[in-house]
């Protein structure tokens, strides 16, 4: 997978982030490669047309790299190792992540050739493309070749030596090497260039010790005996063989950069991710807030029904009280409401399904209203590319699914309770059930003796004083029994309402969510970059 | 340039500033549209300029790459000094011939400027300079650079063998193309003699050349034009090498240009300018494209939701009718005066033992609260919000917009209109049996009462007993039999009776009275609900014409915002 493809690319931009991932990655191959040879390295960058591969050449003694009025004339490296030394697989490793490696695809190659110089025995000279010319890899590579060296040779002009572009390139990517010479090629009046050069690196921060430049006279045909330059080189290599140090400093240097980026990208991620789920939760409290009158009324209908049932069950005397209600009311009737049982009827089937949609509309409007939230959660990262998805409409549930979710909770929470009270029904315990018909008796039996004692005898009248009295009696009755398992159930019931309808809610969040698992390819990468810097 | 051609040019520059003006200033990338103004500002000013028959050709290039040696060969003196050291040329030099006043032909800048003046007939209609670097450390060079390429005409690029093929050139190049028409630059190959110092290395001097034109055509270049010269030479020697094409260049610059062709020149980069401002016009105009697309979605977005809001709010609104009819029918009701007698008496007698005393004022509390569908009209803009947030839309835009519907917005202009239609209803009586049908109601009444009245009588005074009916001695006799039966015991159950029976017929009125008044209640409860119901339609309708209204605002031009110069 890509760079670009697994980082998420809040905190920096994934251009920036992904050339530091592939510099580092190149580096740690240069240090494998620099680890497992014998020879040092000394290493030519440049400006194009500086003559960086002419001085390259004198130094390897012989026409390794092409030099040429075309511009850019070197497009990959060239190394040039010393005559006796074995090339082994590690170069070829290099070859080949020469050719395929760099993030921008151009082929360069990487040359290898042999150098005649006895001098540099134990040392590999590199040749490499240029850093200011209008193909921006060559400057890519040869920023990375400077991991490689031991020795760098900058090489200016006396035409480029004030060139911005240049000057700059060895501030930002080179002052941290050791061990650099700067080299001033084709110059007419050494002293007073060299001092010039010494004043703009100054001038821009450079640490003194450093300053100190040679420079190369221009030569309108390169003499062959001409040894000023490599006696120059080969007086400052013992003291850049001592600095060593700096070079796994700036590697860890680029560890920790890579290592805080993705640290800090993890945090955000992480972060989001907290305040995406706390939103949830308000908005849920927030919902059962408001609604909970909602919610109980919604149950309560749909569990009047379920208890009517029950108590028809021991009610003996629903019948009768009924019809007897029926008759004794009837003239009252003509003064109540007539029509009111009718319109009543209709009135609890609508106000059923008003709750239902009600609470339908509810939902719909807290899931609307956290969504808004999440998108104003992630504002500040609006450029991101993971803001972008995050907006994406068909994240969004939308209002035929939340429907659809809704009946089906409905449809379980009856099934539910249909279970519960058969289980109920069916499992009051016979004791109670003797309990509850003995206490009848016991009450009827009560009743009837304070009648007959009061008024001597039960007549007429008092059968159908008793005949009010008993259905009352009996309803009281179960329900006293059966009050607290109705209770429970009751309570049950809402919990599952709730239950359910924060399901739905998680269901949404878990779509958002589901963008922000990048983060686990992130924590992948910070530990394999941290298992190959602790190598080191 | 022909007065058509100067016409057309300025139907040009109008119809720019006008698509300019027409832009809102969110469709603009950060000052854009100051530079933009700007822009039509110079060329307004220079179109004035194209009749001056002065054309001021600049050297533009790298440090080092010879342009100060360059112009003193062309002006056959030392009138720039050159150097080894880098970078050198500071100010920039202008070398005119004595008759040209030079203010005349400079937009103000504070460029430090040399002016030079010089009698060379062949040069009296030119103004050449020398300018600084674009690449070198000192970075005000490359400023300087930059403001002065209004004053220029023509420009010679400048390189060198060794810097050719440096990036900067290039970004430098193309931030000219912007202004300036490619058909006005030349480019030269300074220090040739580099490459070439014999007739051999000819073949290596066009190579190079041919490999720098071929980086001139892929910036954009089409036919560029490459001199590969040596100033140097030209400035010490007296015979020039063959390669060196000096003269060429020299004889070209140096060209009488006719009136027409100095014109062209001048009106090609003003041409130039104008087609890079229309790029950046027309960019910002494609930015305006989403957010027109989404207002005319945004009223589709709404009627889709309606229909199910449509349910929800009728809902409510049925509700909302039904809590305040069964709490509520007599409250706004009063005609008890439709009653009389017994009727009168048990209607009353209900009323006392039933609860409805207390509901009276609870009941007219709800006249005073309107039905609450603050749930939708939180969905509506929450919906609206979302929709608007993924479309990802330039900042001042999706503010705006959300801001028409946000849910206070929403809540208190639902709440006011519904309120101000309650209010108008609270005033407004009801019409109940009005007229003929509320008399022969009582009328009703009247007779069943006093029918029974009678017959009470006439059965207690035994009438049909009488001998002689109707004559005033009977009528008398039946009333004192009627009295002293009354107060015995059979009188007492008649008179039960009696009562009894008024009681039932006094129910039966009170039942009839009751439907009446419940039928009445209804068509009122339902002519509210409609209305309440057309309320909400307007009410959405409003929103949509809010929206369409709050996208024409966006949608126009910035004129009074950004500034003209």
């Amino acid at each position: 997978m890509s760079c670009s493809e697994w980082f998420p690319g809040i905190t920096v931009s994934k251009e920036t982030f992904c050339r530091k991932y592939d510099l580092f990655w190149s580096v740690v191959d240069l240090k494998r490669l620099k680890e497992s040879t014998a020879v040092r390295w000394i290493v030519f960058v440049g400006g194009t047309g500086t003559g960086k591969s002419t001085l390259f050449n004198f130094l390897c003694k012989s026409n390794v790299s092409s030099t040429g009025v075309e511009r850019p004339k070197t497009g990959g490296c060239i190394v040039a190792l010393p005559e006796r030394a074995a090339v082994d697989d590690s170069f070829y490793h290099l070859a080949k992540w020469g050719q395929s490696y760099p993030a921008d695809g151009t082929p360069e190659y990487f040359t290898l050739a042999h150098h005649t110089n006895e001098k540099f025995e134990n040392w590999a000279l590199v040749d490499t493309p240029d850093l200011d010319s209008l193909i921006e890899s060559h400057h890519r590579l040869a920023e990375k070749m400077g991991y490689l060296a031991d020795v760098v040779i900058f090489v200016l002009s006396e035409e480029k030596y004030a060139d911005e572009k240049l000057v700059s390139v060895l501030i930002q990517q080179f002052s941290w090497h050791p061990c650099i010479v700067i080299t001033v090629n084709k110059v007419t009046d050494s002293k007073i260039i060299a001092a010039d050069v010494e004043e703009i690196l100054r001038g821009h921060g450079f640490p003194d010790f450093r300053t100190k430049v040679i420079t190369v006279p221009f030569f309108s045909i390169v003499p062959d005996n001409w040894c000023e330059f490599e006696d120059a080189i080969l007086k400052r290599l013992p003291f850049c063989l001592q600095n060593e140090a700096r070079l796994t400093a700036r590697f860890k240097g680029l560890c920790s950069e890579l290592l805080t980026i993705l640290a800090k990208e993890r945090e955000v991620l992480a972060s989001l991710e907290v305040a995406i789920t706390e939103a949830m939760k308000k908005s849920f409290s927030a919902f059962v807030e408001k609604h909970t009158k909602d919610i109980s009324e919604s149950a309560r209908s749909l569990l009047r029904e379920e208890i009517q049932r029950l108590y028809s069950r021991y009610d003996i005397f629903s019948g009768p009280r009924r019809f007897l209600k029926d008759l004794f009311f009837a003239p009252f009737r003509w003064i109540k409401k007539s029509n009111a049982k009718s319109k009543e009827a209709a009135l609890v089937s609508d106000a059923k399904y008003l709750q239902h949609q009600l609470i339908m509309s509810a939902v719909m409007g807290s899931i609307n209203q956290y969504i808004v939230d999440v998108y104003r959660i992630m504002e500040p990262y609006d450029s991101s590319s993971l803001c972008k998805r995050m907006k994406d409409e068909k994240l969004i549930l939308s209002e035929s699914e939340v429907e659809e979710k809704i009946r089906n909770l409905t449809e379980r929470l009856m099934d539910w309770l249909r279970g519960e009270f058969e289980k109920l029904s069916k499992g009051i315990p016979k004791l109670k059930e003797w309990g509850i018909y003995s206490s009848m008796l016991l009450w009827a039996v009560f009743l009837l003796a304070i009648e007959s004692a009061l008024g001597g005898g039960i007549s007429v009248f008092d059968a159908l004083l008793d005949s009010v009295l008993a259905p009352v009696v009996s309803k009281y009755t179960v329900e006293w029994f059966a009050k607290r398992d109705i209770h429970r159930i009751g309570q049950e019931f809402i919990d599952r309402y709730k239950q359910g309808i924060l399901e739905i809610m998680e269901s949404q969040r878990m779509k958002f969510v589901e963008l922000l698992k990048v983060e686990d390819l992130v924590k992948m990468e910070m530990k394999r970059i941290s298992s190959v810097c602790e190598e080191t | 340039m022909t007065l058509e051609e100067l016409q057309t040019l300025s139907a040009r520059i109008d119809e720019l500033e006008d698509r300019l003006r027409q832009l809102p200033k969110w469709a603009f990338e950060e000052k854009e549209a100051d530079k933009c103004f700007l822009t039509i500002a110079q060329v307004r000013e220079k179109l004035d300029k194209v009749k001056d028959q002065v054309i001021t050709v600049g050297l533009l290039g790298g440090t080092g790459v010879g342009k100060s040696t360059i112009i003193n060969a062309l002006a056959g003196e030392e009138i720039s000094t050159a150097s080894h050291r880098r970078p050198h040329t500071e100010k920039i030099l202008m070398y005119h011939h004595e008759t040209i006043r030079i203010r005349d032909f400079m937009m103000p800048n504070e460029a430090p400027v040399v002016c030079l003046s010089h009698n060379a007939d062949r040069a009296r209609s030119l103004i050449l300079c020398d300018l600084p670097d674009f690449d070198s450390v000192r970075k005000e060079h490359r400023q300087r650079v930059l403001n002065f390429l209004d004053n220029l005409d023509m420009i010679v690029w400048v390189v060198s063998p060794e810097k050719y093929a440096d990036q900067v050139f290039y970004d430098f190049l193309k931030a000219a193309l912007e202004k300036k028409s490619p058909g006005n630059f030349y480019f030269l190959l300074n220090k040739a003699d580099l490459i070439c110092d014999s007739e051999e290395n000819r073949t290596l001097l066009w190579r190079v050349v041919e490999n720098f034109r071929g980086y001139l055509r892929d910036s954009g270049i089409d036919a560029p034009i490459v001199y590969a010269v040596s100033a140097l030479e030209v400035f010490n020697a007296d015979s020039i090498s063959s390669w060196n094409q000096w003269e060429l260049f020299e004889r070209e610059i140096f060209r009488e240009r006719e009136i027409k062709e100095v014109e062209a020149i001048k009106e090609a980069n003003l041409k130039q300018m104008l087609d890079n401002l229309s790029l950046v016009v027309t960019n910002c105009e494609e930015r305006m494209l989403p957010v027109r697309r989404l207002i005319s979605q945004l009223p589709e977005a709404l009627k889709e939701h309606k229909q199910r809001m449509d349910y929800q709010v009728k809902m409510i609104v049925n509700a909302w009718a039904d809590s305040f009819l069964k709490n509520a029918d007599q409250e706004i009701l009063d005609f008890g005066t439709l009653l009389v007698g017994p009727s009168r008496l048990i209607f009353s007698l209900v009323e006392i033992f039933s609860k409805r005393r207390q509901f009276c004022d609870a009941a007219r509390g709800t006249l005073d609260s309107p039905p609450d569908i603050s749930q939708v009209l939180k969905q509506l803009s929450n919906r609206l919000t979302s929709f608007v947030m993924s479309k990802n839309l330039p900042a001042p835009v999706s503010e705006e917009l959300i801001r028409i519907w946000s849910f206070s917005e929403l809540s208190s202009k639902w709440v006011a209109g519904v309120n101000t239609y309650l209010e108008t209803i609270k005033t407004m009586g009801l019409s109940g049996l009005v007229g003929w049908k509320a008399f022969i109601f009582r009328l009703k009444q009247y007779l069943s009462f006093w029918i029974i009245a009678l017959v009470f009588v006439a059965s207690m005074g035994r009438i049909w007993e009488l001998k002689e009916p109707f004559s005033w001695n009977s009528m008398l006799w039946a009333m004192l039999k009627c009295c002293e039966r009354m107060f015995s015991l059979d009188g007492f159950g008649a008179l039960l009776s009696f009562v009894m029976i008024e009681i039932l017929v006094g129910c039966y009125f009170v039942s009839r009275y009751r439907k009446f008044l419940r039928e009445v209640a209804q068509k009122f409860i339902e002519t509210i609900e409609q209305e309440i119901f057309q309320l909400w339609d307007d009410f959405v309708s409003e929103l949509c014409e809010d929206i369409r209204r709050e996208g024409e605002i966006l949608l126009a031009g910035s004129e009074n915002s950004v500034g003209e110069q």
